[in-house]
């Protein structure tokens, strides 16, 4: 079954005022593989990019960072390309691959010269079809995702941060709870059974959606497409149990110690989902707190109080809810009491007696739109951004909707939002000189 | 049924068949497709211009989004500051964002912020960049807020002491990271203490002691040399050559007379730096490379490609794939304008394989070196440049950049063209050569961070008899 989309011309995306749309085209195969095509041909490059719907939230139970883990094996071969031939292969054609592993889905990716987009084709379908798991090829990724681990968790400045910070958001029947890179523990635990369940649970055609972005004939590739991954049969992913979660942090405070010359101060709240009622108000949000050097958070942290050198606010919004997230690095004798204080007061005077202006939403919208503008540039971002819209939206044509959502949000509707986190309890964590700031 | 236990069967079948066969397996799966001819694509080359006061314009236009990516390059780097003054070019740039034309910093970003353009100002070795993103409908508005940052800055000291405080901090907490420190100690002794391209562009904790505002001031008066304006996206090249006059037009330009830079004295040998409880070792091995234009360059990038460039390269695909004992294992070479460029492999290795990454790494160097490069790496290696390059064309900000670079280089788009027909010609001789040449890993410097008690004994025990302990900033310890 084929389905064309509408097309609204060349991405059109002119003056503040008027329409933008990413141009593309949509087919479903009868196996349920979801492929859409993103026409360019300003150069001779292509790009494809498989979104499958796993990801750490899936991860088997005693199994954390398995979903990762499983997505390193994706390039160990198969019985067709043996291991190290699917990087050989790709590379000898001039184009180079990764994948990332998120809470709500996994991706592959592919870059390279259009002459080449048969044969990126070839080896996604490929390794879509069978892998070739043994338990060698497992223990030396596990060592490889072991190093992942020490190198950007563990020896990186306020790397420890990120794991305790997902303990402590989430209680620990929640998928959430566990950080997707894993413990070694069980990354250590995990055996080539669960690798092949995984991989015939979830790598299936109607759990993923192609993406091919670039210079090419839409009409060939279709056809290729139909003749590589419409081999495939048909098989529904499992239905994934959403654990209930009612907002409630399973901590309220966490103090960390790291190799660190500053002391960090983070305030989260929860949120709302991507794309949710309450999610734009919390963008626009983070931009009145510390979108610019003059923006309220930064302005009293960084220039007024000089207790901090740097601000960042960020709702991380993702398919389950959303963390809104206050990061401050402070000057190494800043009253941390004193800058907890501050974040909480200023997200208070938001909700209260300081709402945010029309001029302070208006600036922010325009920030948040010409930034989407640049996100449509790039072949892998345009092809990365109707994925999430996909996703999260369940359509491809939602950038027109994106940018119109900051458009029309009133001064009021961000006041509410920001009364809202006021009023209710969000998680602060420190991470501090492990050895007091001496040297 | 378990697919991935039942489609092996089928597979292998087909495998067995010769792979530019265009036929089908019997599963219905396509044999490996044959590959097209690529394209070959250069960047495209900016219309230019000069203004009466002698500003260089370059534009790239790009209509089909209402953007610009905007660099103002000025050719007074980092490495014409004074030793005992590492860091000053990087402070004066950043001084550049601050309070301008009698506005405050906070009113200086409030109006760019209303905009909607993100601007930044930083320092190279050769060169300082002001750069801005920006809606092409900003465009005059953007440059009248630039020319103020650029001709009446207020240079406060209100401003200069929170930028100076932040500077230092941020310069000690780049010491936790031992990739960095690794990086800042294998440069000094490549190119010698003191020497101009081994100092940190950001300074040292000792060398920021002795700048202040002053210094600063002192800085600006020169600051602005052999100007360019680079614009790529929605505007023209006689739009920006109009607006450069109007607002640009009393742009203080300094000739400057340059003394010539020293040539390097490297101090090939290993160094250790103490990071106790580090689960990784960070290892950086050093040599010098070639200038910007030299003919050895283009093999140089294929060597290292095929050493540590990509994925499937010797150092990744032996200390990665096959031994486990890094995340990553990368090599790199990058050119210089003034003196030779630098030739770098490194990656950070387990703490308790520290002994055998370093021993693989000597023997994947040498193998480099001395057995040399196949055909078939040659022709990976040129498929992966000349794919790679097409890249920095996707985007405003990656083409501007690109112009950027190499105008701080004092190179062009004609040379850089030039070097990618170079990639064409080259042969597994030339790699060979290059890689004698600029990348023996019995001449370099080799640095590693990490935990020295956990691996010294692994050191000697791997055969490395001799080593010089240094702290973070690169001084003896004794």
């Amino acid at each position: 079954m084929n389905w064309r989309h509408s097309l609204l011309g060349a991405l059109a995306l002119c003056g503040s005022a008027q329409a933008a749309e990413i141009p593309h085209e949509v087919h479903t195969l009868d196996n349920g593989l979801e492929v859409v095509f993103i026409e360019d041909h300003s150069l001779p490059s292509v790009v494809v990019d498989i979104w499958y719907d796993v990801g750490s939230y899936d991860d088997p139970t005693d199994r954390s960072g398995f979903a990762h883990l499983f997505e390193h094996l994706m390039f160990k071969g198969t019985p067709r390309v043996p291991e190290g031939q699917f990087d050989v292969k790709m590379e000898q054609a001039g184009g180079r691959n990764n994948a990332t592993t998120a809470d709500y889905r996994t991706n592959y990716y592919d870059l390279g010269p259009s002459n080449a987009l048969e044969l990126l084709l070839w080896l996604e379908a490929d390794r879509m079809t069978a892998l070739d798991i043994t338990q060698t090829k497992l223990d030396v990724e596990r060592e490889v995702v072991r190093n992942e681990r020490r190198q950007n968790y563990e020896d990186s400045p306020y790397g420890v941060l990120w794991p305790e910070l997902q303990k402590a958001l989430y209680p620990d029947a929640n998928p959430m709870h566990r950080s997707g890179i894993g413990t070694h523990e069980e990354l250590m635990a995990a055996t080539v059974e669960d690798v092949r369940s995984f991989y015939a649970d979830w790598y299936v055609p109607s759990g993923a959606i192609l993406a091919v972005a670039g210079d090419f004939d839409p009409a060939a590739t279709l056809a290729y497409i139909e003749s590589t991954f419409g081999t495939l049969p048909a098989r529904d992913i499992p239905e994934r149990q959403l654990a209930a979660f009612d907002g409630t942090l399973r901590t309220e405070r966490i103090e960390l110690t790291d190799e660190v010359t500053m002391p960090l101060s983070v305030t989260a709240w929860h949120g709302p989902k991507a794309y949710a009622p309450g999610d734009a108000e919390r963008d626009i949000l983070s931009s009145v707190l510390a979108g610019s050097d003059d923006a309220r958070l930064t302005r009293r942290l960084v220039h007024e109080e000089g207790l901090a050198l740097q601000v960042d606010v960020g709702q991380w919004s993702s398919r389950w809810d959303s963390q809104f997230v206050v990061m401050v690095f402070t000057k190494p004798d800043a009253d941390l009491a004193r800058v907890e204080h501050i974040v909480a007061e200023e997200v208070a005077a938001l909700g209260g007696d300081r709402p945010p202006t029309e001029s302070e939403v208006k600036r922010a919208a325009k920030e948040l739109e010409l930034s989407l503008l640049r996100s449509a540039e790039g072949l892998l971002d345009r092809a990365d951004l109707l994925q999430r819209y996909r996703m999260f939206t369940g359509g491809y044509d939602f950038l027109n909707q994106d940018i119109a959502r900051y458009r029309a949000l009133s001064a009021e509707s961000v006041r509410a939002e920001a009364a809202k986190m006021a009023a209710s309890t969000p998680l602060h964590a420190t991470v501090l000189p492990a050895n007091g700031g001496e040297e | 049924m378990n697919r991935a236990l039942m489609l092996p069967a089928l597979a292998l079948m087909a495998a067995c068949a010769p792979k530019t066969l265009p036929s089908s397996e019997p599963g219905g799966f396509p044999a490996e497709p044959e590959l097209g001819k690529p394209s070959l694509w250069t960047p495209p080359v900016p219309r230019e211009a000069t203004t009466p006061q002698g500003v260089d314009i370059a534009v790239v236009d790009k209509h089909d989004l209402p953007l610009i990516s905007l660099r103002f390059v000025s050719k007074q780097g980092t490495i014409w500051d004074d030793a005992s003054e590492a860091g000053l070019t990087t402070l004066g740039a950043s001084m550049l964002t601050e309070g301008a034309a009698g506005r405050t910093s906070l009113e200086q970003a409030a109006a760019f912020a209303d905009l909607g353009i993100q601007v930044s100002s930083w320092a190279a070795r050769d060169g300082w960049v002001y750069e801005m993103e920006m809606h092409s409908d900003d465009l005059e508005a953007g440059m009248a807020l630039m020319a103020d940052a650029l001709l009446r800055p207020n240079f406060s000291q209100d401003d200069w002491n929170r930028v100076y405080e932040n500077h230092v901090i941020g310069v000690q907490s780049s010491l936790d990271d031992n990739g960095t420190v690794a990086a800042n100690v294998g440069m000094q002794q490549l190119y010698g203490v003191g020497h101009p391209y081994g100092l940190p562009r950001d300074g040292t904790l000792s060398s920021l002691q002795n700048i202040d505002l002053d210094d600063v001031k002192r800085w600006y008066d020169t600051a602005v040399v052999d100007p360019m304006i680079i614009a790529v996206g929605d505007t023209s090249t006689d739009e920006l050559a109009t607006l450069t006059e109007k607002y640009l037009g009393d742009l203080p330009i300094a000739a400057v007379k340059r003394a010539p830079v020293p040539a390097p004295a490297p101090q090939a040998g290993l160094y250790l730096v103490d990071q106790p409880g580090a689960s990784q070792t960070a290892i950086d091995i050093f040599h010098l490379g070639t200038g910007v234009d030299d003919p050895a360059r283009p093999p140089l990038n294929l060597a290292t490609v095929v050493m540590g460039g990509s994925f499937t390269s010797r150092l990744n695909n032996r200390l990665r794939e096959q031994l486990g004992l890094t995340y990553g294992a990368r090599m790199s070479a990058s050119a210089e304008s003034h003196v030779p460029g630098r030739t770098i492999a490194y990656a950070k290795i387990r703490t308790d394989a520290t002994g055998q990454g370093l021993t693989e790494f000597h023997e994947l160097m040498r193998a480099g070196r001395d057995d040399g490069f196949s055909q078939a790496d040659l022709e990976l290696a040129r498929a992966q440049v000349l794919a790679r390059t097409v890249a920095s064309g996707e985007s405003r900000s990656s083409l501007a950049d690109l112009y950027a670079s190499l105008e701080l280089a004092g190179t062009d788009v004609d040379a850089f063209s030039k070097r990618l027909k170079a990639i064409e010609t080259a042969t597994p001789g030339d790699m060979q050569a290059a890689m004698k040449a600029y990348a023996d890993i019995d001449e370099a410097v080799i640095v590693l961070v990490g935990d020295l008690e956990k691996i010294t004994p692994q050191l000697s025990e791997a055969g490395f008899t001799e080593w010089t302990v240094l702290n973070r900033e690169g001084s003896r310890v004794d």
